[in-house]
């Protein structure tokens, strides 16, 4: 079992701060776990297609409570934009980001 | 050497003629792989990827011959839609000089089989891809090809 204590322990080790923008509103630091997960893209009709990653950050829930797509993350001098949002059951979510909107 | 491979080392070379300083769009000529089943990796974009997947005989043949259709693939990878057009025009380009020399004397016809198929997907970065299926109709003698 998961506890809100582990939660904060986890991003109290492995966090990093960021920016989280949501469209239209207010800049707010946030700590974000940073992951990048393998994926191949455009890997049409059979050929090999393109070797490249997803870039993924885990957030507390209670920071990006109204996150859309879209939204944007900067970490250190990047801006990423928010692709796909999911929420886990153990009070983080899971944004994939991308340098293109 | 059979025809069908002849076919295939000029369609190999001219892939390679693809490159900026030949007055094409793009270099894409710097990146060609045939039957290549792992990825491409994004320096080598943009990158096209061939194969001769089917060679159909027709029912119909000259006396003596067999007519065949080699259905060739070109898939034509990028990092973005407009990059992969460009390709594609690029690419395009490349089998009307085959035809027009008839692959060397080797054929007897090019059809463009269905057009292009593409593809774009924005992850980390945007990456594009398009496929483009093309038949040269060639006669061998029976039992080759």
């Amino acid at each position: 079992m998961f506890y809100d204590s582990d939660l904060d322990i986890f991003f109290t080790d492995f966090a990093q701060m960021a920016t989280y923008t949501p469209q239209g509103g207010t800049p707010s630091t946030i700590s974000v776990v940073f992951n990048t997960a393998y994926q191949v893209a455009v890997d049409i009709d059979g050929f090999a297609g393109v070797s490249g990653y997803k870039l993924i950050v885990e957030a507390k829930t209670v920071d990006v409570p109204n996150v859309k797509v879209d939204d944007t993350i900067m970490i250190g001098a990047k801006t990423f934009y928010i692709t796909e949002i999911q929420q886990t059951d153990f009070g983080t979510t899971r944004l994939t980001i991308s340098e293109v909107q | 050497m059979s025809i069908r491979q002849q076919i295939i080392n000029i369609l190999d070379t001219e892939l390679k003629k693809i490159l900026k300083t030949n007055g094409f769009n793009t270099d894409a000529g710097k990146n060609v792989f045939a039957w290549r089943d792992n990825p491409l990796t994004r320096a080598e974009l943009t990158g096209l990827i061939y194969r001769d997947a089917l060679n159909r005989k027709f029912p119909v043949s000259p006396i003596g011959k067999f007519r065949w259709a080699l259905r060739i693939e070109v898939a034509i990878f990028g990092t973005s839609a407009n990059e992969v057009r460009a390709v594609i025009e690029d690419v395009l380009k490349v089998i009307g000089n085959c035809e027009e020399t008839k692959w060397g004397g080797n054929a007897q016809d090019t059809l463009l089989a269905d057009g292009d198929e593409m593809a774009v997907e924005k992850h980390d970065i945007e990456t594009g891809a398009a496929i483009l299926t093309i038949e040269v109709i060639y006669d061998a003698n029976k039992w080759s090809m």
